[in-house]
């Protein structure tokens, strides 16, 4: 086997690739860098693209903005649901889900007794 | 031997009396050096008890150490019942506390009444040792109660704030609720049974076909355990913060002071998980009467879908989260949910060296999650505390002000994450190993796509905090003890990680000695000699 | 045929398990918080006669009813055996009076919580209280 069974050996091994596959995409990166270009006005504006221009000044994205493509695209459905359904904040809606779940809890114990009542 | 016993009964109420004295003392010093003092000297004091009594444990080959409170013999008083489990947790728990303690020295700068708070947090380590300890079903009730009352209170510690309002009512109506359900279920089994002792219960559960003590209409031994492991369950469900259950836990975080966060999630939901692994594997275990008709397999495996739903909308959620501490707790219902998802491999169709892996597993990562979770709680809260945010937005590079921090919230995440050198990759590859000889290769996918997406919100952190540039210019607060506090963190999930063939084989002595057949065993055993000893004795 | 006592106290545990039923629903779906609070009370006193109620008949037959007291001042081992026969179980009490100052506790932190709440947010309907959410 090409990975060595105990666990420091292992790790070691793993370690290495990790670090041989670090340096391997720094290379990558440093050699297909674009150079700088300046930013003209009209460029900046179409980036904006209906966003408040105050983002302009921060220099970094915000953390907020960091998976949009995730929360409001690619897992649009689950979020919904998460966020509109379950996680709501309101106590009615998250008893639902609970006794739910005392319900299953209560419902199995009945049916043991019930299969057990009957044979 | 004697003197061991009486270490492990005067844990609890040194920390209860010495957390009640603290509003007489409030009439006559004003100091809040003195309390800072009073506190840690006492959590000090707790862990060295702990520590001592589980050296004791080790020592003694993990034959379980008896407190007999009142000199009262264990069916009919109340005892203490330490073995190897319950040492281990005690000591983490305790040393979990005495950090909580430790960094509230500094926090203590920045709330106006340390008096309260001291009381309440003496409260909740009270509530924690005692529910660990404890060998009593009833007892478990009464210090269930200290716990949840102290939470209460800790939770909405900041009055002024509504949202620390609203998070307590929401936790502390649902908490009262799930505690009376608790109180139901004892009553159940006592009915049943006729005690309340938890080694007597193992034996009597275990003789299934048990005469002589089975009354009348209540008298049914088998549907009073499944009526009371159902709502006992469900009670401690809610105390871990599992997936239906869950709803608490980021509400009381993003409100609570920045140590109750760490005492809470490195010591309240970890209390819960034992409590579930205590019913599920020492009282009624695979042999009692709750494997009638599969009872005990099936909520096995409903614990077990619970966890990877938890898992995964923890770090569905965590990717969604604004608020630092929020975002924390979604993190640890993620990993609540892995600790179930382990837990629950005690199916009768597993064999038992599976399950010793597993629970192996299951203890070495509440270790592990628990001190990364300190140590990211304590690295956070020292960037976020001095300037009231919360806001992972408003918070943007303020780490670059304190180097430590920025190497505490790094190596937690790395801890969290589990990579390589770090105690949480050798929990979570064994717990991999036990998944897939357990034959269920879904649950390792399920596993690796829990860290995978779980990795995406601790990266948040990692972006809001460390990586942009500072924007405005923030007042430096001194770091003081917090500093110690990191590195010593920092290095302890470090050696979790390089020491891990000798911490796994330690934690699996430590299981194989309480939860397999061999360790209940021995629980049940020591139980007997202490009766044995008071009616041959006298 | 059922007995008198039998039925009687079927009916009693039925009625308690569904003031179980209505205060668990009260405390989760009610939306006022005194109203909660109210269902708490219910359901926590709810449990309690359940224990009283257990240790009342768990050692004994139906029917031999006798107020459990002892009428010697220095009772012989008989007369403590017989006594034992018709006295109730005494734990289920000791565990009722804890539950009940726990439960006194737990009430008044709600009470507190309740007023401050309507202080702050100027309502005590919980679907209105969500300040805290995704």
């Amino acid at each position: 086997m090409l990975i060595a069974s105990d666990p420091i050996s292992a790790s070691i091994l793993i370690s290495l690739v990790m670090l041989y596959l670090t340096l391997l995409l720094y290379i990558v990166i440093r050699v297909l860098k674009p150079k700088h270009s300046e930013s003209s006005d009209e460029s900046r504006e179409m980036y904006l693209g209906g966003e408040h221009p105050s983002i302009l000044s921060k220099p970094h994205v915000l953390q907020s903005g960091l998976y949009w493509a995730i929360v409001f695209r690619d897992f649009k459905k689950a979020y919904r649901g998460l966020v509109e359904k379950m996680h709501t904040g309101r106590v009615i809606d998250w008893a639902y889900y609970m006794t739910a779940w005392l319900l299953i809890l209560l419902l199995l114990a009945i049916i043991a007794l019930g299969i057990s009542a009957l044979v | 031997m004697n003197f061991a016993s009486n270490v492990v009964g005067a844990i609890t109420p040194l920390l209860a009396i010495s957390s009640f004295s603290i509003p007489l003392l409030s009439l006559f010093i004003k100091n809040k050096k003195f309390y800072n003092a009073y506190a840690l000297t006492i959590s000090a004091i707790a862990l060295a008890m702990s520590s001592w009594t589980f050296a004791r444990l080790i020592e003694g080959g993990y034959k379980p150490i008896v407190y007999k409170f009142g000199g009262w013999p264990p069916p009919v008083g109340i005892v203490y019942e330490v073995d190897a489990l319950n040492g281990l947790l005690g000591l983490y728990a305790s040393l979990v506390m005495f950090i909580a303690f430790l960094f509230s020295t500094w926090y203590s700068k920045f709330i106006d009444d340390v008096t309260w708070y001291y009381t309440l947090l003496l409260g909740l380590e009270t509530g924690i040792i005692g529910c660990i300890y404890t060998g009593d079903v009833f007892n478990l009730f009464v210090m269930l109660e200290v716990l949840s009352i102290s939470a209460y209170g800790l939770a909405a510690f900041f009055t002024r704030r509504p949202t620390a309002l609203e998070a307590a009512f929401k936790y502390a109506f649902i908490g009262a609720l799930v505690t009376t359900l608790y109180f139901i279920a004892t009553v159940i089994l006592y009915s049943a049974y006729g005690t309340l002792n938890m080694a007597d219960l193992l034996g009597k559960s275990t003789l299934a076909s048990s005469s002589g003590f089975s009354g009348w209409l209540f008298g049914d031994v088998t549907s009073a355990s499944l009526a009371a492991i159902a709502f006992t369950l469900w009670v401690f469900t809610f105390k871990s913060a599992l997936f239906p259950n869950h709803f608490w836990v980021p509400d009381v975080y993003s409100a609570a002071p920045v140590p109750v966060i760490a005492a809470f999630s490195g010591a309240v939901e970890i209390t819960g998980v034992y409590v579930v692994v205590r019913f599920m594997y020492t009282l009624f275990g695979a042999e009692s009467v709750l494997a009638l008709n599969g009872y005990r397999d099936s909520i096995l495996l409903i614990l077990l879908i619970l966890g990877i739903a938890s898992g995964i909308v923890g770090s569905l959620m965590m990717i969604l989260q604004k608020n630092a501490y929020r975002l924390l707790g979604y993190s640890t219902i993620s990993h609540i949910g892995l600790l179930y998802m382990v837990l629950s491999l005690g199916m009768s169709s597993i064999p038992s060296d599976v399950l010793k892996t597993a629970l192996t597993a299951l203890v070495y990562h509440i270790v592990n999650f628990g001190l990364g979770k300190v140590l990211m709680i304590s690295s956070v809260g020292l960037v976020s505390t001095p300037t009231g945010e919360r806001d992972l937005d408003k918070l943007s590079g303020l780490s670059r002000l304190y180097p430590i921090a920025s190497i505490g919230i790094t190596m937690a995440v790395f801890q969290l994450i589990g990579l390589i050198p770090f105690g949480g990759f050798y929990s979570k590859l064994l717990m991999y190993q036990a998944f897939i000889s357990s034959g269920q290769p879904m649950l390792a996918v399920a596993l690796i796509a829990i860290s995978a997406i779980s990795s995406l919100g601790y990266l948040k952190i990692f972006y809001a905090l460390i990586f942009p540039p500072l924007l405005r210019s923030s007042v430096k607060e001194r770091e003081g003890v917090v500093i110690p506090i990191v590195s010593a963190l920092a290095v302890a999930v470090l050696l979790l990680g390089l020491f891990s063939p000798a911490v796994s084989k330690f934690i699996e002595t430590v299981v194989e000695n309480s939860l397999m057949p061999k360790g209940v065993k021995m629980y049940y055993e020591s139980f007997i000699e202490v009766l044995r000893n008071y009616t041959g004795g006298g | 045929m059922i007995d008198v006592f039998t039925f009687l106290f079927t009916i009693c545990m039925l009625s308690i398990v569904v003031n179980l039923g209505i205060s668990l629903y009260g405390v989760l779906y009610k939306p006022s918080l005194i109203k909660k609070i109210i269902s708490l009370t219910i359901f926590s006193d709810s449990a309690n006669i359940t224990a009283i109620i257990i240790g009342y008949v768990r050692w004994r037959n139906p029917g031999e009813i006798a107020p459990p007291v002892l009428l010697n001042p220095n009772p012989t081992l008989e007369d403590i055996e017989e006594f034992a026969k018709v006295a109730v179980d005494p734990l289920p009490q000791a565990l009722v009076l804890t539950a009940i100052v726990i439960g006194l506790a737990v009430t008044l932190f709600l009470v507190f919580l309740t007023l401050q709440i309507y202080r702050f947010y100027g309502t005590t309907d919980v679907r209105r209280i969500a300040k805290l959410k995704g």
